[in-house]
């Protein structure tokens, strides 16, 4: 008799999420999918706002990662309004945006990752949680907490406020960077520094012994989607939208005005996630990660020094183009050194002290696109706007919701190794979730659509042959 | 002796403004007070640093002031469910956890929405009066 094992919710993940596994009658898996049961309506709603108010009504999609849904919004805005945004106001966007980089990614390796990479998969329950952390290496806690501190600094030093902060807006941003706070923040990047260099030490000493998840964790070729410098250099927040094979090549430049052009989007009848694709292969061939390991894969250098270290490092331990899911925590690391290197830069420039912070203009294009590397990948936002400035179509691309095919394949390999038989021990049930944290998943942001969905409950048996389906159309 | 308010709750969902509020209000005062959207694990290295704590949360159906002890939590390190866990998280983490206590502002609505109920906004001004007695014992207010 075929059954299914469900796993719901999905703990230590940014909102909610269900797992649902197929068995056979041999008890192997025939197929796993996530599915997302959040629904936001946000593309819906917004209609008929003035498109201004789109930074902050769209900052509170998500309390994770508001920042990056504020740079994006405000990119498109600077585009309906075709204005150049003054030099100053770019390097304190990109100082917001490197905060937000890190205390996204912080949060994603010590507080939700952490736990199972240094205590164990089969660690008791109990104890698999952050206060086992801190009990197995109280300095690595504690540097993560004031880790994630810092970049929750910058942002609350340049926004004001730590979540929701509004400050940037279509044209530029309101303020500069006050002194005192420049010189607080630039206090503390020696130890945070420190910090990042400790966990990537651990993690790497650790990597050995992650042999088979490596293998299992979602090792796919897939396609891989995010900016990149002119130069070659790691972006977050300008520069070329490229679109790269497993083996490195550049199938496209994409100009983010057309990305439509390039990227559809599928609507799974199990998940309120849209599922995008890179159009001229289709879906789901057509998939494609995004993120950390995605920029990584896509940038020569990450152009500062320690950083550039560790890439060579794990350029050698993973290969040139890495395709396993699993070293999504490895690149989230070294994002956060490149990013507080980074971050030391932009401190030092007395530009960020500048007046000169907002171009101001009246609607000059009717339709517009801003992206923005979130933490989780690109972010896109395009607005449509009448003759006053109100939308009247608005569709975001969020980062997770471009990696909801490859999740779907990393839940299915995982599952598949892994699920045999009718008894499901603890460990075997966290592998499985943990190859869904590696993406590390904001499902708030991801079901931001409104609509009906369309729902689909199937049960398949061992011969392919439909036993069961249930339909609810839109 | 340093005292620390820490007022937590959202201030666009109706009376889920109080602690903020009655932080805000400490704050003009010259009290080491803040306010904050939820507990969060950064609190906990400022926990650790003061003599006294007190966290004021409006409720429902719940008022006055009461101790609070350390208490291990299960909930993401994140979100940080309530204060028990962030003064499990000072001793844990920096090894000292202050005296605490929660004050609680009555509350009749969390509808979404800026502005607090008649009830929440007495509530407030009766926290404050708890909150300054409190200062004024450990000497901090003339």
């Amino acid at each position: 008799m075929a059954s299914r094992v469900v796993i719901d919710p999905v703990t230590r993940i940014e909102g909610h999420a269900k797992i649902t596994i197929h068995l056979g009658d041999d008890g192997k898996v025939t197929d796993a999918r996530f599915h997302v049961t959040e629904f936001r309506g946000f593309e819906r709603f917004c209609v008929g706002r003035p498109f201004t108010e789109m930074a902050g009504i769209s900052a509170r999609v998500c309390g994770i990662c508001p920042v990056s849904h504020i740079l994006a919004s405000s990119r498109a805005g600077d585009h309906l309004l075709a204005v150049a945004v003054p030099p100053a106001a770019v390097k304190l966007r990109r100082l917001m945006n490197l905060g937000q980089i890190i205390q996204s990614h912080a949060l994603s390796f010590f507080h939700l990752s952490a736990p199972d990479l240094l205590l164990g998969w089969d660690a008791d329950p109990a104890s698999r949680n952050v206060f086992g952390l801190i009990a197995h290496d109280r300095e690595l806690a504690r540097g993560g907490i004031r880790l994630r501190q810092f970049g929750q600094e910058i942002i609350e030093a340049l926004g004001g406020r730590k979540i929701h902060p509004a400050w940037s807006v279509p044209g530029g941003v309101r303020e500069p960077l006050a002194v005192e706070r420049r010189d607080h923040l630039a206090g503390r990047v020696a130890e945070v520094k420190a910090t990042t260099l400790h966990a990537l030490g651990v993690f790497k000493r650790l990597l050995d012994g992650f042999g088979e998840e490596v293998e299992v964790f979602g090792k796919f070729p897939s396609l891989f989607l995010g900016l990149v410098a002119a130069n070659g250099d790691w972006e977050h927040y300008d520069g070329v939208l490229r679109m790269a094979d497993a083996e490195g090549r550049t199938l496209a430049d994409i100009d983010p005005q057309r990305y439509f052009d390039h990227l559809g989007e599928a609507v799974e009848h199990d998940s309120f996630l849209k599922s995008p694709y890179y159009k001229p292969l289709g879906y789901p061939d057509g998939l494609y990660r995004v993120g950390p390991l995605a920029r990584l894969n896509l940038c020569t250098q990450m152009g500062t020094p320690l950083a550039d270290q560790q890439l060579r490092e794990y350029r050698q331990r993973a290969g040139p183009i890495v395709t396993t899911s699993f070293y999504y925590h490895h690149a989230r690391l070294i994002e956060i050194l490149g990013a507080i290197e980074r971050v030391e830069r932009l401190l030092a420039d007395p530009e960020l002290q500048s007046d000169r912070l907002r171009a101001r203009a009246s609607i000059n294009r009717l339709e517009g696109v801003g992206i923005s590397e979130a933490p989780r990948g690109t972010l896109f936002h395009h607005y449509q706007v009448d003759e006053n400035g109100l939308l009247k179509k608005v569709n975001m691309l969020i980062a997770t919701g471009q990696n909801a095919l490859p999740m779907n394949r990393t839940v299915t390999q995982i599952a598949q190794r892994y699920v045999t038989g009718t008894t499901i021990p603890e460990a075997v049930l966290n592998r499985v979730e943990a190859g869904i944290r590696a993406f590390d998943p904001c499902l708030s942001c991801s079901t931001h659509a409104a609509g009906q969905m369309p729902l689909r409950v199937v049960l398949v048996g061992p011969d392919g042959a439909l036993l069961d389906e249930r339909r609810r159309e839109p | 002796m340093s005292l620390l308010v820490i007022g937590y709750g959202n201030r666009l969902r109706g009376d889920d403004a109080a602690g903020p509020v009655v932080a805000d209000r400490l704050a003009a005062r010259g009290i080491h007070a803040i306010a904050v959207h939820q507990l969060t694990p950064e609190l906990a290295e400022l926990v650790a640093a003061a003599d006294q704590v007190v966290f004021v949360d409006a409720a429902v159906d719940a008022t006055g002031c009461e101790r609070v002890e350390p208490v291990a939590g299960r909930a993401p390190l994140h979100h940080v469910r309530a204060p028990a866990e962030v003064l499990h998280l000072a001793e844990a983490v920096y090894g000292r956890c202050p005296p605490a206590w929660l004050v609680r502002v009555s509350a009749v609505s969390f509808e979404f929405g800026a502005g607090m109920s008649a009830e929440a906004r007495r509530g407030c001004r009766a926290a404050e009066r708890t909150i300054l007695q409190v200062v004024a014992e450990a000497h901090e207010y003339p």
